[in-house]
């Protein structure tokens, strides 16, 4: 998708606090495990920074990235732990909010609203052309 | 009598349910109504790249961006 998108919109990913650390109390998920992915939850910026240079490269992430602060600022702010997604518009005003991951984080309904979007956004640059011309 | 009797066990099971919650936990509804929501502005927030360079939320104007937020695990 963002292949696909990066020459009209831009894309930003917000690394957040781990939803499945492990720790003393809790194990990692049956999933996770299998894949290796243990990973205590960061108590620093530069251990978080390096979690999220490890998914990054393990997920193949081409997108630009970001991470939180290790008090979860923004992750609190936008109420999107364990993950979410977000459109902005020109504006700097929040377009889309996805629901909250992860039975919520849909990136296929994010991209119709996208599409929507962009599309309404070159009718409205086409009638403005059509109204100057006249 | 019994009318306060069943007021009272009410109250009663409703603060237990309210007090089994984890502290701290978000219900699914706080999910659902929390701000930032469609419509408003985006919250200004500075966060920093990997490698230290600064980035403020303030500077997503211009064009249209996915905010993609999550983790590893």
């Amino acid at each position: 998708m963002y292949r696909h998108w990066k020459g009209e919109v831009e894309f930003l990913m917000v690394y957040l606090r781990e939803a499945h650390p492990v720790s003393d109390e809790t194990a990692a998920t049956p999933t996770n495990k299998t894949a290796g992915i243990l990973v205590k939850q960061p108590t620093s910026l530069e251990e978080r920074n390096a979690v999220a240079q490890r998914c990054s490269k393990a997920l193949h992430l081409e997108m630009p990235m970001v991470v939180d602060e290790i008090n979860n600022r923004i992750g609190r702010t936008y109420f999107a732990s364990p993950d979410r997604l977000y459109i902005v518009d020109r504006d700097g005003r929040i377009a889309y909010r996805g629901g909250p991951g992860p039975f919520g984080f849909n990136p296929y309904e994010m991209e119709q609203s996208l599409t929507l979007m962009l599309l309404e956004q070159e009718r409205a640059v086409g009638k403005e052309k059509r109204a100057q011309s006249k | 009598m019994r009318s306060m009797i069943v007021l009272g066990l009410a109250l009663g099971i409703g603060l237990s349910h309210a007090a089994a919650q984890p502290k701290g936990r978000k219900k699914d509804e706080d999910f659902v109504v929390a701000r930032p929501c469609a419509g408003d502005p985006l919250p200004e927030v500075t966060v920093f790249s990997p490698d230290g360079k600064e980035f403020k939320t303030s500077s997503l104007r211009g064009h249209y961006t996915v905010l993609t937020f999550g983790c590893l695990t």
